[in-house]
């Protein structure tokens, strides 16, 4: 069994968990066009949720879907309440960017207020690692690799095959053509906003789960992990967001076995600031559309 | 009593220092610059290392140099240390980036820039930090602890002073109304013969120079710095102080300093029961902040003192940078 392989597994993972934030975050800043800096604490209200949510009922699968009902009502809520205050006003797409990082400000620090800022364990059992193929995994682990493909066919079948996905689509090639074409801008986005939301909370939850505990600051800190494996595949392009989120996090795996584990996020987003300086097209770049 | 408005004081003299310095760089120049503490970090930093003892002296500790230099020595060298690393991040971030993609790597390079520190032991003793530092010109003056304080407050008052002055005599300067005709218009700007980046990396540099006095002072002051004491997230503290006071105004930086960062939190301390809880009270302060952010955008988009209009209302502001006149945004920007 080589570590290098151990390192690659262990990627898979974070990847998995990486994947399902990152094609969040592409989705909506697709139609939005705004970076959204409190993506990271749509995750943290997941992981929150579920927690309450194991500590009174002790099922997994009822945690799962509060922690992606707390994504849905905080998203919505940046939606409607947060960008709904400036509608129709003429503001920057920076001034929606700062407004965020304040949205993350306030939600990060109001979760530390009520929750208190120590790491609190996600009471899910703890699973004796098995070989799997050349791998080796815990079930949860498994669980959370399935989650991730099945959540990653779900989000392409839905924008290939159904109305919304058509929708959405069209809304983040061109706003101003989709409305002219009858779309419902406002509409698609808010909805977008609450896939963006489901998947976010979900991948907080699972984040908890992979790393064992939650504490108010986590999301954040996974944010821009987040945003690297976005540029990296290209920033708005949710197939990007896949191999964005397999590249980084399986280089992050790999690399904390060679060098201190301590620096597995400066290897991220050393690949962050690489790929914005180099290739900030992404790596998969949008298809050029007919009009141009 | 009045030892606690000096040290409150002295806080707010460094606070307004510092989003002296922030404005530098994004009242300016317009640019987002997120990663505005790691400068202020290095700063204080370097100014440990220089005015400490050597390392082997001080059994259990770890860091470079231990100069055990005079104060002003140590203030220097954090300014020029600071602004020396701000040339070598700027001139790539600022070449190659703009708008929110500028910010993001800002905040990722503060991010690499504070696991490093506290991770690799050698270089500022890790986790750990630097305690134990100096009080300035005390050799000379020999000061009781109560009149000391009193000493430091003013000398923190006139290094603000000093550094008010001449930003203002800067942002008035044609390097000033330069980096601000760049920051309303590019192209005008480039068309005129300005060379927008050279003139932005100009304003990244007297920020972060700004930024390691602030953190030079801030060191001496606390005695002590550890990655404990600071976190990328500060930098968003001081960008709510400057937008409540007013982008690309001094005055306005000096009065939301002292509104967002000194008064409301030093008011939070009051209320009943906060104490007791060690998260309460930062957390409530920036729970705070994040809300006047928003607020101020909506409400009051430049401030509670706006950037004067200078040179006879030329300088129209039409660019992506003005809060209040852009057109819609669209996803031909930056």
């Amino acid at each position: 069994m080589s570590t290098f392989l151990l390192g690659i597994g262990f990627g898979l993972v974070t990847a998995s968990v990486l994947a399902i934030s990152t094609v969040a975050l592409s989705l909506q800043f697709g139609v939005t066009k705004v970076p959204n800096f409190a993506h990271g604490e749509l995750m943290t209200v997941g992981a929150y949720a579920a927690y309450l949510t194991l500590k009174a009922s002790h099922n997994v699968v009822l945690a799962a879907v509060a922690a992606i009902l707390a994504g849905v009502v905080l998203a919505v809520a940046i939606n409607k309440l947060l960008f709904g205050m400036f509608q129709g006003r003429n503001v920057a797409r920076l001034t929606l960017f700062v407004l965020t990082i304040a949205a993350s400000l306030v939600v990060q620090n109001a979760v530390l207020f009520v929750f208190g800022g120590s790491t609190v364990p996600l009471p899910v059992g703890g699973g004796t690692p098995h070989h799997l193929g050349p791998f080796l995994f815990t079930y949860q682990q498994e669980i959370i690799i399935l989650l991730a493909v099945v959540a990653m066919i779900g989000v392409h079948l839905l924008l290939k095959y159904t109305n919304f996905g058509r929708a959405q689509r069209a809304v983040a090639e061109n706003v101003s053509l989709a409305k002219a074409s009858g779309l419902n801008a406002a509409s698609v986005i808010n909805r977008t906003w609450i896939l963006t939301g489901s998947l976010a909370g979900l991948s907080g939850f699972v984040l908890g789960f992979t790393t064992g505990g939650i504490y108010p600051a986590m999301g954040f800190q996974f944010l821009l992990v987040v945003f690297a494996a976005a540029i990296l595949g290209g920033i708005g392009q949710p197939y990007g967001a896949m191999a964005g989120s397999l590249l980084v996090g399986v280089t992050m795996e790999v690399s904390a076995l060679y060098i201190s584990s301590d620096y597995k996020t400066v290897v991220a987003f050393g690949l962050l600031i690489l790929a914005l300086l180099l290739r900030p097209q992404g790596l998969v770049p949008a298809p050029t559309s007919a009009v141009g | 009593m009045i030892a606690y408005l000096v040290s409150v004081g002295t806080l707010a003299a460094i606070t307004s220092l510092l989003v002296i310095g922030l404005n530098a760089r994004w009242g300016l120049s317009g640019q987002l610059d997120l990663g505005f503490y790691l400068y202020v970090a290095f700063g204080a930093y370097v100014d440990g290392v220089l005015t400490l003892p050597p390392a082997h002296t001080q059994p259990g500790l770890s860091y470079i140099l231990g100069l055990h230099l005079p104060f002003l020595v140590g203030f220097a060298g954090a300014a020029i240390a600071s602004g020396l690393l701000s040339m070598v991040l700027g001139s790539v971030a600022l070449r190659n980036l703009r708008g929110d993609y500028y910010a993001i790597v800002t905040v990722a390079a503060t991010i690499i820039g504070y696991t490093v520190i506290s991770d690799f032991t050698p270089l500022f003793n890790g986790y750990n930090g630097l305690y134990g530092a100096s009080q300035p010109f005390q050799g000379i003056l020999h000061l009781s602890l109560p009149a000391y304080q009193d000493f430091y407050f003013g000398l923190c008052v006139a290094v603000l002073l000093i550094v008010f002055v001449l930003a203002e005599l800067l942002r008035r300067s044609p390097f000033g109304r330069a980096v601000r005709a760049i920051r309303e218009d590019e192209v005008a700007a480039t068309a005129f013969g300005r060379n927008a980046y050279r003139l932005r990396l100009k304003a990244y540099v007297i920020g972060g120079v700004i930024a390691g006095m602030g953190g030079s002072l801030m060191l001496h002051y606390v005695s002590a710095f550890n990655p404990a004491s600071w976190s990328p997230l500060e930098t968003f503290l001081l960008y709510g102080a400057l937008l409540v006071g007013g982008t690309a105004n001094n005055v306005g930086a000096v009065v939301g300093a002292l509104i967002a960062l000194i008064a409301f939190p030093q008011l939070t301390q009051l209320i009943p029961g906060f104490a007791a809880n060690s998260n309460g009270g930062p957390a409530l302060q920036d729970i705070i902040i994040g809300l006047l952010i928003i607020a101020v955008l909506r409400f009051r988009p430049a401030g509670m003192l706006p950037e004067r209009e200078t040179m006879s209302g030329q300088l129209r502001t039409r660019g992506s940078w003005n809060w209040r006149r852009t057109r819609v945004t669209s996803s031909d920007e930056v």
